[in-house]
Formats: structure tokens, C-alpha cells, sequence
């Protein structure tokens, strides 16, 4: 198991840079999930890591060898020791499950006992022991996938890469998968390096979490900790943030045009001026017209989605999206309501950031 | 888990690159050898005169040789072949893939027949039928309305002829390229209220418009290259066109060789130009047609309505007048003791069987030469297409681009222009090639080369690749992943390249001919076929014929279902 360094990795494609400028630290045995919007760089930043892409420049140290460093490869890939989980799953279809799982042992020349006990063990460990003499075509989706975790667990690599694990799914496998992962994981305790554009399932699965954008790395930390304080209004709008109210901040007070006031609260960005105020629409809590709090609005549109209702409010000009848990009623489009939002979950960035 | 070390042969990369340039080298020279190296001597040929270097031959050409009539010749053939393969060609692969017409297996089978059967075939079986004074049609109407027609010994007869085996050329490309369309685009159109000759012809034949484009140039090089129909039918009737003119240079006492390169040159030049022309015309066209790049739903087929019998017995027709009438006409002439004319099933015999079999004294010596010749240009064709195809798709070493180039240039050379260059490349050469089978299987494997880098090239592109990206992951270096991932899942593309390529080697004529210096030592069947028909010994010819035929069954028959099995 080892510890992966990457600093100031950037790599270009002629005049494309799909990433630059890109450092971060994934510690032993820990779960570390890249998230960002398609074309973010995600992809390339794991292969140059696998060392199937060449990097321009930076270095990338894994375990305690160097596998990158000026803009060469140092070690070649299938010297890195890794596993890797493909989208395409990439299961040899002429080959059996059994020989796909043992194929990494025989490129290490192990004895054919010990190639027998690891393939079974790493079938067991994936749930799948009565399928090792079928061939690929023979399975489902979900075995599929569970057959490149067998393959890329067998040798015990050191580092396990993830590309999008979970998105070939249906939502109900993922969350088996998702859950059989972080199994897995914590079983092996093995380093992992997982790419997702979705924000639930980087929560649900990571240790640590790396938010890209536009090639570049943003953010970096725990889950609850991105989630809670996002460094920017980009991470914080992808992590969920998407509705936006442009504010003034004078003397600590946030203004809202045609709402009115806000109190600022520690932790939110400095700056003064013409600011961006950003909420979840599950933070905002609405109350029936007469309450003595919040912003007078109307619902202009209901869509009830089962758990909770989804919003459309007009509140002075401006347009919030809600959701809120239905047990406490429903409200009829049309319907005055006063809109508030949760004390503490909302984030305060500079116009234009 | 006990942790288990990384690869220990994966560790050193250098000595693994230097493997790799060191195969990328001998390839290179063996390409040199195969192509580039005989159209060198081509040129050279062409241009050396007894006074140094010159145009000398060129203007000999023009002003004692009716070079000007071989050229008009030599085009109106070539077009007329073309244009009518073109017409039966896309009518049929329209027909077959867009519309409702039935017969659709037996178009498809027809085609891949027609591609795979010797030309010299269909020729003799349609002087049988139509030559002008003894072929049976004509015996036939004069005996019953006093005329005689059907002369398949004229311009126009070669054409049909040619046009029955290269419309498969046309057909399997443009059908090929129909296929991968994506159906929605015509569907549009119909939905739009188009009526389904308006689709054919605003929609779908401008979304294949390179695979036509690219067919018609391609039919235009081959049949300048053809031997066998005009030899065949022309020859007798005082007609040259440049292959049999070749031959008639090369056949002098003494061979005019330097006059049979000044013509290749011509035609090679000529169809370079051609080549260009297409290469430049797609890649426009390539431009303009990025979005068609996506994986093709089947467009629903359109109703031919009342026109359906008649589209069917064109079907049914081409199969016929193509294939199957020949093969019939071939297989009775075999059977058939008297040369010409006769009706009666009294005279057949296995006569002619027993003659080229048992009596002709070098039957089994010409059959393993044919076959020796063929395993050496399968072994030779795999292994350099392969290893061309590798290096263009799975490395980044300079010069491969090159490389293919070397490997496919020779479709854009006429075939008897090639064997012209070999000749003048080796005959006088201290290596002593020339006469033997090996240089006739390394000239045979030089004409295959393209199609089967082609084939084996998207082949490659079709794995995808990161089945060899998770090899890598692995642990298996360079040729571990090809042994293991990448060659096995090539097999069925290998296969089928295997089999083309078998298949054209048994059945050609014009290298063994050209290069085989006239013993029986270095003779193969179609060459012996093409001596006695030249003997107007047609039955024993014809009984030469099935034997082949049979022959290339036995060898392809349990293999292919040698291969089914493993699948
Ligand atoms: N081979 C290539 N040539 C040129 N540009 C490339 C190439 N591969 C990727 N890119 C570009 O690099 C950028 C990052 O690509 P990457 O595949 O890493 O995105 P990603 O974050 O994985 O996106 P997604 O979530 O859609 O998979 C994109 O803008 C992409 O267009
Ligand atoms: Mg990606």
C-alpha cells in the first residue's frame, strides 16, 4: 500500500492543456475521489498516473519510486504495480473470468498454486466464486464490474485507480457497488484513486475528495469538509449550490436587492462590495404566508417527487428552487409562502468568481 | 495478503524499445525489398538507353508501336469495365442493403464468388458461349433464324466480361460503406415525403460518395492491370490493350524490356495521378462529413412495391450471367470431349480428367508448386501486414506512416506494370530469384499486401484499447500483450485475411506467368490452364479448372470449419 505524491502535474494535448498546475497527496490507505465536470481533466490526470498517458511536466512519486519526473517516464506502466478499474471494463472476452482474475499473477510469475488460491480468494473476495469457467459475454453488468475489481485486486497492486467505476450501472447496483467498494477498501486497506462527475457518490466513497475544474485542481479535503466550506463559488455550486442571489456586503450585513438583509456569518469569504450569495435548495425552509421570518415569495410551480416536494419560488424578483421534505404538507402553486434559508449553509464569494 | 513484487521483467524498458526498432527495421527492409526496390528499377529501366539516359524508349513507343490506339484502348477499356461495374455494382448493394428486394444472401454470395474466382474463368466459359463463329448461342440462333450475333471477342465483350468480376469490387465496398451509414439520415429524408429513388439519390448515394468515388478509381487500376480477359478475348481479335501488350514486348525475340517498362511507367504515373486525385477528393469530403464518424443504425428498408419481380430477377439475373452460368459452361466444357459445339450428353466423359491428372506428365509437380507458392505468400502477407499494422496503430516510431505507405502504395500500380518492374529488378540479379517460386510468391505478396494491411490495420481498430491498457495495468509488457491480448483477438480478422489472400493466390495468372520463365519447374495450374486453352485444348483446359476449384475447397472447406470450432 502506498502513499501517492503528484506535483504540478500538467499535461497538453498540441495546443489543448487538458491539465495543468495540478498537486495533490493521496495518503496510504485511503479512498481520494477526483470530482469535477465532464472535460475537467479527470480522466487524463488518473492515466498519467497509470502511466498509460505521458505527462508534459510535473512529478508523480508512488509509494517510494518516482514513476515521473521531467517530462519522462520512468517506470513504464506494467512496472508500477497498479490495478485499474476501466469504464469499458476491458475484460478480455476470449479469455475466461478465471484467466482475466489470474492474468496479473502469471505476468508475475507466480506458482500455479499460489495463482489458484489468490484467483479464488479475490472471486470470494468480490462474491462471484461460482463464476470463474464463464466467459465475459455470459455476464451482467454489475458481475462485469465486479470482475474488473477481481482482476485488479488478485496481485494486491499497490495502488488501485478508479475511472468512473460505477457509471455504466443502474442507480440501484451503484449503490451496491458503492457500498461493496468501501467493503473492499477497508478490507485491503488498499490506496484508491477513484473519477466520478457525481457528487453523491464522491461523497459516499471517499476518505478525501479533489474537486477539478477546467484542468485545474480547486479544492481538497475531507467530504463533510468540501461539502461544508467550498473554497469557491465553482465547487460550491457543483457540490449542490446552485442557487445564486447577487448581495451587497456593508458593514457585515449581506443585502439582497427587493429582499432585504442577511446576516454574515464566520468562514464566509472576505471581500466587500457586490458579492454572490450561494444556497442549497435543501437549505431553504419555507413557511406558510404570516410567519414573522424570512422573505415573502409565491410558488410558482410544485413537483412532487415523493421524500420531498421540489419548489419553484418568485420571492422579489428573484427565482429559488426548493426542496423540502413532504411530510410537512404541500403547497399549491400559487400559494404565498416566506422563504428562509437554514442559518450557517449558505456561502458568500466576490461577484464573478 | 502477502504483497507480491511488480513484474521483475518489466523493470528495464530500453532493451525492449530496442526490439522493437530492430523488428521495425527488418520490416522496413523487407518492404524495400517487396515493393520500393523493383519500381526503382522500373524507372531505371525505362529510362537507360545505349546512349546513357533518355527518353529514347518513350518516343520508340510512340512512333513504331500504335501506342496511341493501345492507349485508347487501354482507357475505353479500362472506363467502359468500370463504369458498367459501377452501374450493377452500387444498383446492387442499394438494392441489397436499403430496399426489400428477396434474394439478398444470394447478391452477397454472388459478389464474394465473383471477387474470389478467376477472370480467366469467366472468359473461357463466355467463348464457349458467344465466341463469333463457334460459340454455342451463335450456333444455336444461326441454326434456328440464320444469325449469329454474339461476338464476346470484341471491345465490347471484354468489358462485359471484366464488368461481371469487378461489379463484386464495387459492390462489396460500396455495400461496406452503406452499412456503416447511420439509416436515420435516409429516414429523415423519407419521412421528409421523399420517394425512395429520390432518397438513393439525395441522400444515400451522396453520404457514400467516397466509397463510390474510391471503387470507380480502384476498378480503373485493376482492370488496366487485368491480363487473362484481354488475352483472352482480345488478343484473338487483334486487340491490345497495355497488358497484353506488355506481354507481347515481353514475349519478343528478343524481349523488349526496356520498352515494357517505358509503358509501365506510364500507367503506374497515370494511375498515381488517379490515386492522388481520390486521396484528395476524400479527405475533402472527409472534412464535410465528420458527423457521419457514428456506429450505424440499420435504416428500415424501403418497399420496392410492384417493381419487386423485376429488381428480384436482376438479382437473380446477375447471379447467373456472373457466376453461375460460367461455372456450369466451365463444367461441361470439362466434361466434354469434342473442343466446341457439342449438345450431346453422349460425349461426356472424364476424358479430359483423366488427361490432366494422369497423362500430362507435370500434374503434381504444378499442383505443389501452386501450392508451395500460395503458403509462402500467406506466411509472407500475414506476418509483414501485421507487423505494419502494429507499428502504425500500437507505436509511435517515426517513419511508420512510411512504412505503410511502402505496404500499400502497390494498389495504386497496375498489376503487369509491377510484375514488369520485378522483372527488371531481379532477372539479371547474382541472387538468383528469377524463375523461382520464391520470387513469385514475394511479387504475389507485394499485390497483397494492401488489402490485407488494410484489413488487418482495422482489425486493430477495432480492439479497444484499453483491453490492452488493462495488460498493461497487469504487469505484461509489449509482447506479452500481443501474444496474449492483442493476436487473439485478432484471430477471426487474420483468418479472413488468410483466406483472401489463399484464395487470390491459387487463382493468379499474371505473376506466375510473367516471372515463371516458361518451365514447367516454376509453372502453376492457372498458368498450365492458360498454355493449354492458349493450345485451344479448351476441355482439358476446363477439366484444369475444376480440378483447382476443387483443390481450393479441399484446403478451405475443413479449415474454415477448423476455425468455426474454435469460435
Ligand atoms: N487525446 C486527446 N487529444 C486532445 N484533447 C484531449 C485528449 N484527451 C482529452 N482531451 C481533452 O482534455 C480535457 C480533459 O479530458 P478528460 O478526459 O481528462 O476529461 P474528464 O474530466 O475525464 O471528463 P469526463 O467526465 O467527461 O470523462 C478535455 O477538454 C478533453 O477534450
Ligand atoms: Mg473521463
Amino acid at each position: 500500500m502506498s502513499r501517492v505524491e503528484v506535483i504540478e502535474l500538467a499535461k497538453t494535448y498540441g495546443s489543448v492543456r487538458a491539465v495543468h498546475d495540478v498537486s495533490f497527496v493521496v495518503p496510504e490507505g485511503e479512498i481520494t475521489t477526483m470530482l469535477g465536470p465532464s472535460g475537467c481533466g479527470k480522466t487524463t490526470t488518473l492515466r498519467c498516473i497509470a502511466g498509460l498517458e505521458t505527462a508534459t511536466s510535473g512529478r508523480i512519486v508512488i509509494g517510494s519510486r518516482t514513476v515521473f519526473e521531467d517530462g519522462r517516464d520512468r517506470v513504464p506502466v506494467e512496472a508500477r504495480n497498479l490495478g485499474m478499474v476501466f469504464q469499458s471494463y476491458a475484460i478480455w472476452p476470449h479469455m475466461t473470468i478465471a484467466r482475466n482474475v489470474a492474468y496479473g499473477l502469471k505476468m508475475r510469475r507466480r506458482s500455479r498454486d499460489e495463482i489458484d488460491r489468490r484467483v479464488r480468494a479475490a472471486l470470494a473476495l468480490v462474491r462471484l466464486s461460482d463464476y470463474g469457467e464463464r466467459f465475459p459475454g455470459q455476464l451482467s453488468g454489475g458481475q462485469m464490474q465486479r470482475v474488473v475489481l477481481a482482476r485488479a485486486l488478485a496481485y494486491d497492486p499497490e495502488l488501485l485507480l478508479l475511472d468512473e467505476p460505477l457509471a455504466n450501472l443502474d442507480a440501484h447496483l451503484r449503490e451496491e457497488m458503492r457500498q461493496e467498494l468501501k467493503r473492499i477498501q477497508r478490507e485491503t486497506g488498499m490506496t484508491m484513486i477513484a473519477v466520478t462527475h457525481d457528487q453523491s457518490e464522491a461523497l459516499a466513497l471517499s476518505d478525501q475528495i479533489m474537486v477539478m475544474s477546467h484542468g485545474h485542481a480547486v479544492q481538497r479535503g475531507r467530504p463533510e469538509e468540501v461539502f461544508r466550506n467550498p473554497r469557491t463559488a465553482e465547487v460550491a455550486r457543483f457540490l449542490g449550490a446552485t442557487n445564486r442571489l447577487a448581495v451587497r456586503r456593508v458593514d457585515g450585513r449581506l443585502l439582497i436587492d427587493g429582499l432585504g438583509s442577511l446576516s454574515d456569518h464566520p468562514g464566509t469569504v472576505d471581500g466587500v462590495g457586490a458579492m454572490q450569495l450561494l444556497f442549497r435548495p435543501s437549505d431553504v425552509v419555507l413557511r406558510p404566508a404570516g410567519a414573522t421570518e424570512g422573505w415573502p415569495g409565491e410558488v410558482v410551480f410544485t413537483q412532487y417527487l415523493g421524500r420531498e416536494v421540489q419548489y419553484l419560488i418568485r420571492c422579489g424578483g428573484h427565482d429559488i428552487t426548493a426542496y423540502v421534505p413532504s411530510h410537512g404538507g404541500v403547497f399549491a402553486e400559487g400559494a404565498p409562502v416566506m422563504v428562509q434559508v437554514a442559518p450557517g449553509a449558505y456561502f458568500v464569494f466576490p461577484e464573478g468568481a | 495478503m502477502v504483497a507480491i513484487p511488480a513484474p521483475a521483467d518489466a523493470t528495464s524498458r530500453l532493451p525492449r524499445q530496442l526490439g522493437l526498432c530492430i523488428l521495425f527495421g527488418a520490416t522496413a527492409a523487407v518492404l524495400l525489398v517487396l515493393t520500393v526496390y523493383p519500381m526503382i528499377w522500373l524507372l531505371i529501366g525505362s529510362l537507360h538507353g545505349k546512349s546513357g539516359y533518355g527518353f529514347s524508349h518513350f518516343l520508340e513507343l510512340r512512333e513504331k508501336f500504335a501506342f496511341t490506339s493501345i492507349l485508347v484502348n487501354s482507357w475505353v477499356f479500362a472506363v467502359g469495365s468500370a463504369g458498367l461495374a459501377l452501374l450493377v455494382g452500387i444498383t446492387l448493394a442499394v438494392l441489397v442493403s436499403r430496399t426489400d428486394v428477396p434474394f439478398k444472401r444470394l447478391a452477397r454470395m454472388t459478389a464474394i464468388l465473383a471477387f474470389v474466382s478467376p477472370p480467366w474463368l469467366t472468359a473461357m466459359a463466355y467463348v464457349y458461349i458467344a465466341s463469333p463463329n463457334a460459340g454455342f448461342a451463335n450456333l444455336l440462333l444461326d441454326q434456328l433464324f440464320g444469325v449469329k450475333p454474339f461476338n464476346i471477342q470484341s471491345m465490347g465483350g471484354m468489358i462485359f466480361v471484366t464488368a461481371l468480376f469487378l461489379y463484386s469490387f464495387v459492390f462489396l465496398t460500396v455495400e461496406a460503406a452503406l452499412a456503416s451509414v447511420d439509416g436515420s439520415f435516409e429516414e429523415a429524408a423519407r419521412v421528409s415525403g421523399a420517394r425512395p429513388f429520390t432518397v438513393v439519390r439525395t441522400v444515400t448515394l451522396p453520404l457514400v460518395a467516397p466509397a463510390v468515388v474510391s471503387a470507380a478509381a480502384f476498378s480503373v487500376i485493376i482492370a488496366w492491370g487485368l491480363f487473362a480477359v484481354p488475352a483472352i478475348l482480345g488478343m484473338p481479335a487483334r486487340i491490345y490493350v497495355f497488358s497484353t501488350q506488355l506481354y507481347l514486348f515481353l514475349n519478343a525475340f528478343p524481349p523488349r524490356l526496356e520498352l515494357a517498362a517505358a509503358m509501365g511507367v506510364i500507367f503506374v504515373a497515370t494511375a498515381l495521378v488517379v490515386g492522388l486525385l481520390v486521396r484528395l477528393a476524400r479527405r475533402q469530403r472527409g472534412r464535410s462529413f465528420a458527423v457521419l464518424a457514428g456506429k450505424g443504425m440499420k435504416a428500415a428498408a424501403m418497399p420496392l412495391g410492384r417493381w419487386r419481380p423485376a429488381w428480384a430477377a436482376f438479382v437473380v439475373l446477375v447471379t447467373v450471367v456472373a457466376v453461375a452460368g460460367p461455372y456450369v459452361v466451365v463444367l461441361w466444357m470439362s466434361l466434354n470431349a469434342q473442343s466446341f459445339g457439342g449438345f450431346s450428353f453422349a460425349s461426356l466423359s472424364f476424358a479430359n480428367f483423366h488427361y490432366v491428372i494422369f497423362e500430362y506428365f507435370a500434374f503434381w509437380r504444378i499442383t505443389g508448386n501452386s501450392l508451395t507458392i500460395a503458403a509462402m505468400e500467406v506466411a509472407i502477407v500475414l506476418l509483414v501486414a501485421t507487423l505494419v499494422s502494429y507499428f502504425v496503430r500500437r507505436t509511435n516510431l517515426p517513419g511508420r506512416t512510411l512504412l505503410q505507405g511502402a505496404a500499400m502504395y502497390t494498389i495504386l500500380v497496375p498489376s503487369v506494370a509491377f510484375l514488369t518492374a520485378v522483372m527488371w529488378a531481379w532477372i539479371g540479379s547474382a541472387a538468383g530469384l528469377y524463375g523461382g517460386l520464391l520470387l513469385i510468391a514475394m511479387t504475389q505478396a507485394a499485390r497483397s499486401l494492401p488489402i490485407a494491411t488494410r484489413n488487418i490495420g482495422d482489425g486493430f481498430g477495432q480492439i479497444d484499447r484499453s483491453l490492452e491498457e488493462a495488460a498493461s495495468i497487469c504487469g505484461a509488457g509489449r509482447a506479452r500483450i500481443a501474444a496474449t491480448v492483442t493476436l487473439p483477438l485478432l484471430r477471426p480478422v487474420l483468418f479472413a485475411t488468410f483466406t483472401l489472400v489463399a484464395l487470390s493466390a491459387l487463382r493468379d495468372l499474371n505473376t506466375p506467368l510473367f516471372l515463371g520463365g516458361g518451365s514447367t519447374r516454376s509453372m502453376t495450374l492457372p498458368v498450365l490452364i492458360f498454355q493449354l486453352w492458349s493450345e485451344t485444348r479448351t476441355g482439358e483446359a476446363a477439366a484444369l479448372t475444376i480440378v483447382l476449384l476443387l483443390i481450393t475447397l479441399a484446403l478451405f472447406l475443413p479449415l474454415s470449419r477448423a476455425f468455426r470450432r474454435i469460435h
